[in-house]
Formats: C-alpha cells, structure tokens, sequence
C-alpha cells in the first residue's frame, strides 16, 4: 500500500532553486535512505513532507491524500513525525515532558492510550527512561538525539523522518542507534524515511534509497546498485565510471 | 521542610476571606488591592508566562471591562454587567488575536504595549466626542461587596492557572514558549492554542477592571487604561515566577507589602527599590521566588 | 490649506523628524546590534536634556558645553551599566536565550530607577530655558535659535552616523553583528569591544538628543516616554539594525505626526502614531524595511 507519494515536487525561496521535480513513493513498511551531498536539498523535502514548508510545484499525497497546504501540527495528525537535522528539543521541560507532548499532540487515531504512561514506554525503547525527569537542556547531544526520536515515536506515527540522527556519533552509538531505530520500527509497525550522511548505516539499514543532487532525484534504486549508479558515483566522486 | 503550597495558598485565600471580618475599611482597601494584582497577574502567566509571549498590554482587557461596566451602569443589574465585562474583553482579544499573535518575539511585546495605548486613546477620543472628561458613579457597592467579588475573581484566576497548567492545553502552551515550530510539528496546534490562551487571559481582567471601577466610583480613561499597571502585572509574575500559580501570589504579596511600608514616605524610594529587585530578579533569580524555592527544596 | 504649505510647518516637522531620528539611531545600536530592549531609552533622552539645563543655568557658555557634556554623562552611564549589567546578561548562556525579554525587564528597572532619582533630586516641575535670546528670521520661517540649532547638530549627527557607518570598518563590523554575531565573532571580530562600543555610543547619542530637545521642550522626570515609543516604532517600521532605515523613519514619523496634527487635531496625534504602526506590524510583521527571517 502506497503510504507516501511525491509527484514533481518542486521548493523554490525566492530565486533559489532547492528542489525540483523530485518524484517517488514509499510504501507502507518500508525503511527508504534519503541520501545526497549537502545543499542537496534532503531537509528541505522533510520540511515539505511533514507541513513546515508549502512546496511550490508539485503534489505530495499521504495516505492517498493531499497534502498540501496542511501545516505541521495537521501532518502530525495525520500521523507524519519528522525529527530536526539541528536537534530542537524543549530545553526547559523534562525529558518525559518532551516526549509527553509528543504523545499528547500526535496522531489522531489512537486516543485512549494515556499519555503518561506511553511516553515512559517510549523513554525505554530509546534509552532514556533513567534519565527522565532531567532537564531536556541538560543532555548530551547524543541523548537529545534520542530524546527528538523518542518525541516523534510518542506521536505514534506511521511515518516517522529521520533527520541524520547519528551525526557526530561515535561508531559504537552508531551501531546502538541503528539497533534502535530497527527495534522501534518493527514494534511500533512504522515505515521510516532517513536521511543520513554515515553511508554504512544507511546501506544496513535501508532496502532502497533515493538519492539527490542540487535539489533533484539522480537516482533510485537497492543499496547495492546506488553504491555503483554512475551517476552516484559522478556527483558524489566525480568519477566517470 | 518543602512547604506545601496548596495548603499554604488554601490558607492564603482563607485569610483573606477572613480580612474583613477582622481588620478596618484600610486594611480591606489593601487586601482588595492585592487580590485585584493577584487576579491580574495570574491572568498575566495564563498568557505570558505559559506561552512566553511577554505582552506589555495586558491594561487594555482590564480597561475595556471597566469602560463597559461603566457604560452599563444603571442600564445593566451589575451581577450581569460584570460577567458581562469579562466577556467584552475576551471577545475583543479573540477579535484582534490571530493577527496579533502571528507577530513574534520583541515585535510581540511592544505591538501589545502600542496596542493598549491605542483602545486608551480611542477611548479618550470617544469620551471628548460624547462630551464626558470622567465619569462619576453614583450609588456603586461598597467596598464589602466589591471585596468579595474581588476574592472570587482572585481564586478563579488562580484555579484557572492551576488547572490549565496541568492540561493538555498547558502542556501544548508551554512547548511553543520553549521551541513553536518544533511544537508544531509535534502536533500543538499552535495558532488555535495561542488564540485561545490570548482569550482566556482577558476574561477576568475585564471583569477585575469593572469591579475597579466601581470601587473607585470614578472612571477616567488615562488612569483605568495606565501602562503602569501592565508594566505592574509584569513585574510581580517576574518576581514570583511565572510558569506557576503561585508565582503572582507570592509576587503580588511580595510587591504589596513593599508598598505599604514605603509608599505612605516616599513613592520615589518605593520606585527605585522596585527597580533594584526587578533587576536583581533577572539577573539571579530568572524564575522568580518561585524558582528559588525549587532549587532549595524540590518541586 | 495655507497652514499645510506654510514653511514653518515644513520646519517644525523637520525638526520634530530628525530628533527621533537620532534618538532611533542610538536605539538601533542597542537593539538592532544587540537585541537589548532598551526601554530606558527616552530616560536617557531626559537625563541629556537635565545635564543640557544644569550646564547651561550653572556655566554660563550657552548651550555650547551642553553638546559635549551630556551625551558624555549618558556615554559614560551606558560604559558603568554595560560593564556592571548587559555584560553579563550577554554571556550568559541560559539568560541570553530570552534575551529580549530579560534585557527588557532589566532597561525597565533602570527606567524606573533614573526616572525616580531625577524625581527626587529635582522634583518633577517641568523646566525649560532659552538657549539664545533671538529669533532667527529665515524669510519664509521665525526660528528661535534653539530650534535652529537643534535641526543644525541633529541633522549633522544623524547623517554623519549613517555615513560613518556605512563607509567605514567599523560600521561594516556592526553590520556583521548584526547579521550573525557567532560568525561575525568567528570572522576575527573583537565582539566584547564592539558590543561595548556600540552600547555606548547608542547611550551617548541619546544623551545629545535630549540636549537638543532641551532646547526645543520643557523638561520633566518623565518626558521620556513618548520618545521611547517613538524610537521603537521607529526601528521596527525601519527594520531593525537597519540605521539607514531609521533615518527614514524618523523622517516620516516627524512629518505624519506634524502634518497629522495639522490635518486633524492634537487629540488623533497618538491615535495616528499607534493606529499606523500596529497597521504595519499586523500586515508585515517583520516592518517596513526589514526582512522576513525564514524559521528553519
């Protein structure tokens, strides 16, 4: 089932061009790396996707319907949870705070769960249940990482954007991140588009990936054909192969 | 020992019930003063102080519910007019809210303070053209009845704080003080929310301004529409705390007492010590009295 | 209609235009650089124009010494309260988030405290005082000397500050501050020194344009509040940082308060001022000249 679409969706501010006719789907399930240089334009396609940015070309439909013109707070409704490339959790809330309001606000569907209770869960999926009643503020960055994850899964989303969650991570938390990230995925039944710069991970991680270059899709396709598309290689290496 | 504040401000409340009962018309002069700052602050942090929209125009809800009372006297039963008042105020801020909260930041803060000053010169304006400089107000309650009324609109703003800060809505309003965009993507829906706290916050000082001006018996634009009493409200939620209802209560307190020993010598003296705390507060006290209770005991 | 042509309203719109030019001038370089709400601003227009009406009642020189000696006594409070108060505020991690709001209630108390000292030390009787004794004839306009003197050094001192700035190393300095203070830091600029600077001056200029109006007004402990507001419609209609743009603003404000008044009453001058500026503020919210911020 198609849970994601993009149709030539295009973001231009003002005369700067930060996407054009970017086109793919996701479908329900998957796990789909997002991948390009920087200035590619992978954030800016999140922003569109989860209602911070209006797109000005193109459509996006979630669930079969469009998106467009739908402000963030109704994407998380519909149930899309993005997190920030620069991590923005509320510094002054507790960090069981920060992911109450998560579950408080997030997808519409499921009510009767009670918020205080679920964001505990959440805590303990990613690692941050002994550290809940401390001040947002005072994590490391590391624990803000998760801590913006845990926030976006106490949405109970059905699609949750991963906004290069382990940079500036060491390998070993790179390695538990990506454990996390699976476990959370296959527990809570989600379908995951990641964006990430640590090119391991995102090959491990994801059956597909889309990758971008000066704001448009160069390519599509298994890990292990992007790892050896010409294309990919010209822009990223500037290789002829 | 961590006090317990709902046993200490149930005492609060109770003692002031008690006021009249036991001291002269001064002392319920005072205690109705300080009710009234308490009602007024408290309505202050159901805005600022959750959502961090600092306004410097909170006078103009106080003022037009006064100005309507006053238009409605002997036309409207008071029990009527009051509420009534309330209401004028709330309606007229969801009028102006959504524009007005879709400014951010500094522009918030003195957008609100311009704004206040605005309605009082309108007012002003409209009073000249019907020919009145003032009203007087025969026959108003006397202070007893106005007291109670006063009692009541304090408890209810301080309840209303109380239960909000523990709602869904408190919790929403207070993640767009700390990060908006991100709140919204989380899912508060951030307009609604901010329009409606910018509502709610007007409601009792529409009421509180009536009974003011009633209490007074004298209705003049420049005084009932004074920034020195927004530039008050603020003030006490600062050195209080203004996250928690029981910020303004030991903020109002706080002030108040201040005042009596200082003003009855010199008003200049008061003034300058004020400005001496307030900066003192922010420099290393951000959070209040409120906040230093919590780092000495616990929450 | 004789009245709107008439050059002696042209005059004292011009007049009234370039003083809150240079008031949100000294503004700008507090806020616009800094994002300190300087609510004690126009107190510091009051204090220029106290120090102007000592020096000119003790000294007997004429208004000359004023023109030095008051923006140095604000200039020299503004270096005493940067370095005891807004240096601090500035490091501070966890207060310069809320910068604007701490810095706010901060100005506010030092409003409070310099409008109820002046209060108490010279009571709040308006003074005023005459700077020279003759009227100037301009032909089309009768100008007392004060006024002419005022439109003269502000004027000057507005121009040449945006020039200054525009031209020079340091104005290209502040211009970085303005714009990103961790890069302009980064970029090899000595941030403490021009914060200190810039805060100073800001102080300084304001105190010469309360010596200025001295020379046009009465004085009183709380005549600063109008020019306050003034200054931050000023800046906000112009953008802020923006110094070019409260010159412009300045301008426009002198003219529609004065030609307001003329065309309506005394009474709509405050309606006028207010009603244009929250107009402005609600349809773009980021003012006239400035530019929208895009949140990320």
């Amino acid at each position: 089932m198609t849970l994601l679409e993009l149709n030539g969706v295009g973001k231009r501010f003002g005369g700067l061009k930060a996407l054009e006719d970017v086109s793919f789907t996701i479908e329900a399930g998957e796990m789909v790396g997002l991948m390009g240089a920087n200035g590619a334009g992978k954030t800016t396609l999140f922003s569109l996707i989860a209602g911070n940015e209006r797109p000005t070309a193109g459509e996006i439909r979630f669930d079969g319907h469009p998106v467009v013109g739908n402000r963030a707070d109704r994407m998380a409704a519909r149930g899309i949870a993005r997190t920030f490339q620069i991590v923005r959790p509320f510094r002054g809330l507790t960090v069981r705070e920060n992911a109450r309001i998560g579950a408080l606000f997030g997808s519409a569907d499921d009510r009767p769960v009670a918020a205080d209770e679920f964001a505990q869960a959440i805590l303990a999926d990613v690692g941050l249940a002994d550290r809940a009643d401390a001040l947002a503020g005072s994590l490391t960055l590391a624990g803000q990482k998760r801590l913006e994850i845990a926030r976006a899964l106490a949405q109970r989303p059905r699609l949750l954007l991963l906004d290069e969650v382990m940079a500036g991570l060491t390998p070993a938390e790179v390695a538990d991140a990506m454990a996390m990230i699976r476990s959370v995925k296959g527990k809570y039944g989600l379908t995951v588009l990641v964006i990430e710069h640590v090119m391991s991970a995102l090959m491990e991680l994801c059956q597909r990936i889309v990758v971008l270059h000066h704001g448009m899709k160069i390519a599509e396709g298994a890990p292990g054909d992007i790892a050896r598309d010409a294309r990919v290689l010209d822009a990223y290496l500037g290789v002829e192969a | 020992m961590k006090p317990d504040f709902r046993l200490l401000s149930a005492f609060f409340f109770a003692a002031m019930a008690a006021l009249p009962l036991l001291a002269g018309d001064y002392y319920q002069g005072v205690g109705f003063q300080l009710l009234m700052w308490i009602a007024l602050s408290q309505s202050w942090v159901l805005l600022s102080g959750l959502t961090g929209y600092i306004s410097l125009g909170h006078v103009v809800f106080y003022g037009l519910g006064g100005y309507l009372t006053v238009l409605t006297w002997h036309i409207i039963p008071l029990p009527l007019a009051i509420p009534l008042s309330g209401l004028a105020a709330a309606l007229f801020a969801v009028l102006i809210g959504y524009p007005v909260m879709r400014v951010r930041g500094p522009y918030f803060v003195i957008l609100t303070f311009g704004l206040a000053e605005l309605v009082k010169y309108i007012v002003i304006n409209v009073e000249a053209a019907l020919g009145r400089f003032g009203r007087l107000m025969m026959g108003a309650p006397d202070l007893s009845t106005l007291y109670w009324a006063m009692l009541a609109l304090a408890m209810a703003a301080t309840l209303l704080v109380v239960f909000i800060g523990r709602s869904r809505f408190g919790a929403g309003l207070r993640a767009i003080r700390e990060d908006e965009p991100a709140a919204e993507t989380a899912g508060v829906p951030a307009a609604r929310y901010k329009l409606a706290a910018f509502a709610l916050s007007a409601l009792i000082p529409g009421m509180v301004g009536g009974l003011v001006a009633l209490r007074t018996s004298y209705f003049e634009p420049q005084q009932i529409f004074s920034p020195t009493i927004s530039f008050t409200v603020v003030t006490m939620a600062m050195i209080g705390g203004s996250d928690r209802a029981r910020g303004p209560i030991m903020g109002a307190l706080f002030l108040v007492l201040l005042s009596e020993l200082l003003w009855a010598n010199l008003a200049e003296l008061y003034m300058i010590i004020l400005g001496l705390l307030l900066i003192g507060f922010v420099l290393f006290a951000p959070t209040g009295l409120d906040g230093l209770l919590r780092r000495r005991g616990g929450r | 209609m004789d009245l709107l042509l008439s050059p002696q309203l042209l005059a004292a719109a011009l007049i009234a235009g370039v003083l809150y030019a240079l008031v949100a001038l000294g503004l700008n370089l507090i806020y616009g650089t800094m994002r300190l709400l300087n609510v004690a601003h126009g107190e510091l227009v009051m204090l220029g124009g106290y120090v102007a009406y000592w020096s000119f009642a003790l000294l007997g020189a004429g208004p000359w010494p004023a023109l030095i000696l008051s923006p140095l006594a604000t200039g020299l409070l503004g270096d005493a309260l940067y370095r005891g108060l807004f240096r601090q505020l500035l490091a501070n991690s966890a207060l310069a988030q809320r910068i604007e709001a701490n810095s706010l209630l901060l100005f506010f108390g030092v409003s409070i405290i310099l409008q109820n000292l002046v209060s108490l030390a010279f009571t709040a009787t308006p003074r005023g005082y005459q700077p020279f004794a003759a009227m100037v004839d301009l032909g089309a306009a009768n100008l007392t000397g004060g006024r002419l003197l005022a439109l003269f050094v502000a004027g000057i001192v507005t121009i040449a500050a945006v020039l200054l700035l525009r031209f020079n190393t340091v104005g290209l300095a502040i211009k970085a501050l303005i714009q990103n203070r961790e890069a302009a830091s980064l970029a090899g600029i000595d941030i403490e020194k021009l914060e200190r600077w810039s805060f100073v001056a800001g102080f300084a200029i304001a105190g010469l344009a309360g010596a200025l109006v001295s020379m046009v007004e009465q004085l009183s402990p709380f005549m600063g509040f109008p020019y306050m507001i003034a200054a931050f419609v000023i800046i906000i209609l112009g953008g802020l940082g923006n110094l070019t743009g409260s010159l412009i603003g300045g301008l426009v404000l002198g003219l529609l308060e004065t030609y307001g008044v003329a065309l309506t009453s005394p009474n709509y001058r405050s309606i006028l001022v207010y009603g244009v500026f929250i107009a402005v503020l609600l349809v773009r919210p980021q003012g006239l000249l400035g530019r929208a911020r895009i949140v990320r």
